[in-house]
């Protein structure tokens, strides 16, 4: 007579029925470790972003209390159209390239004229100083805050002068300043070049361009 | 859509990518960005477009000549990538136009690379930080110098 061998007790797995477990439990640890996985993917870096390193000590929030103190005025900030070719600022990992601003005052009235001969320097500093104001109410604007901004990187000062102007640099220290009043000298000193041109747009005197460091 | 499939449906026809003449690479690559150098107006002809804006040429003429700057860095970026499907966005572009002394249109001039660029890209991506200005005599003479910064996935 042919018995069937007893099962080893030890070698068959219990089946999960046969144990006093939540029927759901398979369910729930499917979820869990779904969930794990995800979550581990998210944290995953994107592909590399830019990183500019900057040995600055941490940053306070003061820059927005500086601009109040200050009692700086600063315009409304301009808006491209929805047909528009360009965008004000753009954000690309930890910098914010600004495109150029174009002198105007605070009325948003232009300020024209090439400066060595229709206008100062002083004159033509103002200039400058006035594309600063645009610059920071575009920042703000963009960042929700100016504290966001680490620092000035690289600007582009551009003046409109006729061949033979040599005080570039001054008239864009009106720019230059600005920065170093709201920013302070470590996170206000950039790199840049200021340069004449032979034109700017609707005869402006100064035009501007920035890149800034900023908190992504 | 993509950029390339862009291109094909625009029927676009870049010239070929330039090679350097003088000390500088057209295009560097860092981390993920990629800085053009100036491009001028270069034809499929290998010719360029010269002349001054406001005197020489006419506004649309400009325009024209900035878009073809806009091929050429095209040609250019795809070189250098492989495929223009690469590029992220358009993050910043400096446009300088060879103009007379009181020619103010710079931005309508370069527009004729950005509507490009928007046109390849999309409104998103393809419109970035710009600044538009003139410039005294550009190398050669040409009409339209463009450099641009793409963020690259």
């Amino acid at each position: 007579m042919s018995t069937k061998p007893k099962p080893s007790v030890t070698a068959v797995p219990t089946p999960a029925r046969n144990l006093n477990l939540n029927p759901a439990l398979p369910r729930l640890l499917i979820s869990a470790t779904l969930l794990v996985c995800t979550l581990l993917t998210a944290c995953q870096a994107p592909s590399p972003q830019p990183q500019v390193t900057t040995t600055v000590t941490p940053l306070p929030d003061t820059i927005e209390r500086r601009v109040a103190e200050l009692k700086l005025t600063l315009p409304a900030p301009t808006k491209p159209g929805p047909a528009a070719t360009i965008t004000s600022v753009v954000v690309s990992g930890n910098l914010a390239f600004v495109s150029g601003h174009i002198s105007r005052y605070a009325d948003g009235k232009l300020i024209t004229g090439r400066v060595g001969e229709e206008l100062t320097v002083a004159q033509g500093k103002d200039a400058a100083r006035q594309c600063g104001l645009a610059i920071l109410a575009q920042l703000r604007q963009e960042l929700g805050s100016l504290d966001r901004v680490r620092r000035v990187v690289k600007v582009l000062g551009m003046v409109n002068c006729p061949p033979g102007f040599k005080d570039q640099p001054q008239v864009i220290n009106g720019f230059s300043e600005l920065m170093l009043d709201v920013f302070g000298r470590e996170r206000g000193l950039g790199a840049r070049s200021a340069v004449g041109v032979a034109s700017l747009p609707s005869n402006v005197a100064v035009e501007v361009e920035a890149v800034f460091e900023i908190v992504p | 859509m993509s950029a390339e499939a862009r291109i094909a449906e625009l029927k676009l026809e870049l010239p070929a990518a330039p090679k350097p003449a003088h000390v500088y690479k057209p295009v560097v690559i860092a981390g993920n960005m990629c800085y053009v150098s100036g491009h001028g107006p270069l034809k499929t002809d290998k010719t360029m477009i010269t002349g001054v804006v406001g005197k020489d040429l006419n506004l649309e003429q400009g325009q024209a000549a900035a878009r073809q700057v806009g091929l050429a860095i095209l040609a250019t970026v795809r070189n250098e990538l492989g495929s223009l499907d690469r590029v992220k966005r358009l993050v910043k572009t400096l446009g300088m136009v060879n103009t007379a002394a009181d020619f103010y249109d710079h931005p309508k001039v370069i527009n004729g690379f950005s509507e490009l660029m928007r046109d390849v890209f999309g409104d998103d991506a393809g419109v970035g930080a710009r600044s538009a200005v003139g410039m005294g005599p550009l190398p050669g003479n040409i009409a339209v110098e463009v450099e641009c910064i793409f963020e690259l996935r």
